[in-house]
């Protein structure tokens, strides 16, 4: 095929419009790492299969013209086997509905392991389109003793080789000099031709891998030279214990324990530092802003409910730190291995386990990330109990309870009874969600289930600079929400809180808690007390409880800000404190007790309090009034389930004599 | 522990000499360390294809790393985890290590 032949418009006149250049490859050979070091971009990365499951555009400029890049998800062969992999070869395709055909595919190979990845590169030259390879991970390759012959791989492939090491963003710019100029180059001409190697007979799809498998040999004969032999390596070494069939799920929950232990000791005096802040930014406030409703509304509205969810950041931070180093050692595909025999007999298998643990951070991206399961049963018990896991946003009310109600006192003079309390609050969301998944796959989604064939990536040392992005763009997105959601409801409170005020009949003196309860959000919580009076919980939660349907973290700043005008102005105790003290002005006893306080927590266990979440699911199940239905259900059963839960507690507890309110 | 240690012990040694088994058996069967050549497969066709583009495929030359939980491949360099259902589903003729 001649160079000028089949080329995109803007290829032959690069001016008209940005280069749309595509990024493709198996999954796991760098492709969002390129991306970013192409764009400037921050494409989430990570060390496992799957991580990109939705196309991703970004720009740059070169030469003065304008480059588009899609990076796409990861696929094996062209003939896609899940909906991750089905929008890559779309776009690749240019079938993709609201998406340009490419001009110039950059195709990523993983240099360590180019022999399996030429496999998809057969197909895509084989497209005949305008190609530029990636030679990704040259140095790694060279580390494990393979060299390549990257000028005979030129010749071999019959399309331009441009060797980079994207993590370093080495090569990054020949790259860009050799996609503005893939149009003047040649592109592959590469056929294998059925007839090519004789064989006669079997299955075609055999014929056809035997075939590509033959060629794909012979070049590497040709391009490749194992400078030392092959030995034993790190990676092997290590999963001989991490898989292990005992050590393996032990080290699994080990790994667990630490993260939920120093999500609590180690963010303790980062918190502390912070909640000083809110402190002294409300002192500031009431020395600059004269007594009076703005003074009021700044103090008691937004900096007490803004600030009671800003004290957990360092927790999530932690949380964040954790998964990321989990994802990008390459632990994660490991766990998923290791676990596929426990969840199997209920109905998944270990493809589902990354978007379970992904759910640990939030739901929403784990909803997306079951797209790398291939079927649609499987994908959709998944998805259903995905939001079983508890996110992030739930950590502030654990957090919050289980610092005012558990002592912190320790078990085996090791673990901390607060940390041991959180990581079962998080084993009963895992639990919940691994049973519910078992119902799912009984019941509805009945199907058998489907074999588990995942790559385990080589173990790495996780990049500081990965782990600092991953961390910061959810610290960063965790400000936005309190900066916006949580500041303007906790100012809706406020108004309601305060508003319309109660005035006392003349010679009688009105306490802050009486006009609390007579404001709006008291008659509104009055109001809906009965619903939630069988769970012990009184009309200050079930107000909390109603205002955090929009994020879950909401509870927090809620209580916050109902503390916050109730309370005396001299008053400087913390919430957990308050809420350790608070006392029934009817009965004049304890209005919350530990038993009340794991009842609460458990209802945010079960409970679907996130409007993203139940948006997500809309969508990835098919959107429409199917996508509906099944979002309704996933929130009434986990509403249900959650009702039941906080009675069950509350009221097993008093039959127990554990005390209530 | 010991077992642990045991299983380490084993894999050790590099391949020199090979010894085939007297006839085709199922993955799921070779123990740790032995090498094999895949002969056919009885899975689904789309687990048969996803397994060929991971370089599985009749004729292809796998090294069995790991087989305690699931089945561990060496193939081409790269690690595959297979669960112990599909590892019945390919024949393999195996070589001891």
């Amino acid at each position: 095929m001649s160079a000028a032949a089949g080329l995109a418009p803007v290829l032959q006149n690069p001016k008209q419009r940005p280069l749309r250049v595509g990024l493709v490859g198996n999954p796991n050979c760098g492709k969002s790492t390129l991306f970013n070091a192409l764009t400037g971009r921050r494409q989430r990365v990570a060390n496992f299969p799957g991580v990109t499951v939705d196309r991703a555009e970004g720009e740059y400029r070169y030469d003065g013209q304008a480059v588009s890049v899609i990076d796409l998800p990861g696929m094996y062969s062209i003939s896609p086997e899940s909906p991750d992999e089905t929008i890559a070869v779309d776009v690749l395709l240019g079938s993709a509905r609201g998406v340009d055909a490419l001009d110039v595919i950059v195709l990523v190979l993983d240099a360590e392991h180019l022999e399996r990845n030429l496999y998809l590169a057969t197909e895509v030259l084989e497209l005949g389109r305008p190609t530029v390879i990636a030679l990704n991970r040259v140095d790694r390759s060279e580390r494990a003793g393979l060299r390549i012959d990257v000028v005979e791989l030129i010749h071999e492939l019959g399309v331009v080789v441009v060797p980079v090491v994207a993590t370093r963003g080495e090569g990054v710019d020949r790259l860009r000099h050799a996609v503005a100029r893939a149009g003047s180059l040649p592109h592959s001409n590469l056929t294998l031709m059925p007839d090519a190697d004789g064989t006669r007979g079997g299955d075609p799809e055999s014929r056809e891998a035997n075939r590509r498998y033959r060629w794909i040999s012979a070049v590497c004969d040709r391009t490749v030279t194992r400078t030392r032999p092959h030995t034993r390596s790190l990676s092997d070494r290590v999963d001989a214990v991490v898989l292990h069939r005992i050590w393996g799920p032990i080290i699994f929950l080990g790994l667990m324990l630490l993260v939920f232990q120093a999500m609590f000791s180690w963010a303790r005096p980062l918190a502390g530092g912070i909640q000083a802040l809110v402190t002294l930014a409300g002192a500031g406030v009431r020395v600059a802003v004269p007594p009076g409703e703005l003074r009021n509304l700044l103090v008691d509205g937004a900096l007490a409910g803004v600030g009671s969810v800003l004290v957990f950041l360092p927790q999530i931070a932690i949380l964040f730190l954790f998964i990321g180093l989990l994802e990008d050692s390459g632990y994660m595909a490991r766990a998923a291995f290791v676990m596929d025999r426990y969840m199997r007999p209920l109905g998944l298998h270990g493809k589902s386990f990354i978007p379970l643990i992904s759910g640990y951070a939030c739901a929403v991206p784990a909803i997306m990330a079951t797209r790398t399961i291939q079927h649609p049963k499987e994908r959709l018990a998944t998805i259903m109990v995905v939001p079983l896991m508890s996110c992030s946003a739930r950590l502030p009310v654990y957090t919050l309870l289980v610092a005012a109600f558990v002592p912190a006192v320790a078990v085996a003079g090791v673990f901390s009874l607060q940390g041991l309390t959180m990581l079962g609050m998080y084993l009963l969301g895992t639990v919940a969600a691994l049973a519910a998944a078992a119902v799912f796959r009984r019941t509805l989604l009945r199907s058998e289930t489907r074999a588990l064939i995942i790559e385990l990536p080589p173990y790495s040392l996780p990049s500081g600079r990965v782990l600092a992005n991953s961390v910061w763009q959810r610290v960063r997105l965790f400000l936005r929400r309190a900066g916006t959601v949580i500041f303007a409801i906790s100012i809706l409170l406020w108004g309601m809180a305060t508003y319309p005020r109660a005035t006392a009949a003349p010679g009688q003196t009105i306490t802050q808690e009486q006009r609390l309860s007579q404001s709006a959000l008291g008659r509104l919580g009055h109001a809906i007390e009965p619903a939630v009076r069988p769970l012990g919980y009184d009309w200050k939660i079930g107000v909390s409880m109603m205002a955090s349907f929009a994020a879950r973290e909401v509870f927090v700043s809620t209580m916050g800000t109902i503390y916050g005008v109730s309370r005396d102005g001299t008053d400087a105790h913390t919430l957990a404190q308050r809420l350790r003290e608070e006392r029934n002005p009817a009965t004049g006893r304890l209005a919350y007790t530990p038993l009340i306080a794991v009842g609460l927590m458990a209802f945010y266990v079960f409970a679907l309090m996130c409007t993203s979440t139940v948006t997500m699911t809309h969508r990835e199940t098919g959107g429409g009034w199917r996508g509906a239905g099944w979002a309704l259900l996933q929130f009434t059963y986990m509403l249900v389930l959650a009702y039941g839960a906080g009675f069950v507690i509350y009221h097993g507890g008093l039959a127990l004599g554990l005390g209530g309110a | 522990m010991f077992r642990l240690w045991k299983h380490r012990k084993s894999e050790q040694p590099a391949p020199t000499s090979r010894r085939a088994c007297p006839s085709d058996c199922p993955l799921a069967f070779c123990p740790t360390g032995f090498c094999a050549l895949v002969v056919g497969f009885s899975c689904p066709a789309h687990e048969a294809r996803r397994l060929r583009t991971l370089g599985v495929f009749e004729g292809a030359r796998v090294n069995i790393v790991d087989t305690r939980s699931g089945i561990l491949l060496d193939v081409r360099g790269s690690r595959l985890a297979l669960d112990v259902a599909v590892a019945r589903t390919i024949t393999v003729r195996a070589f001891a290590a």
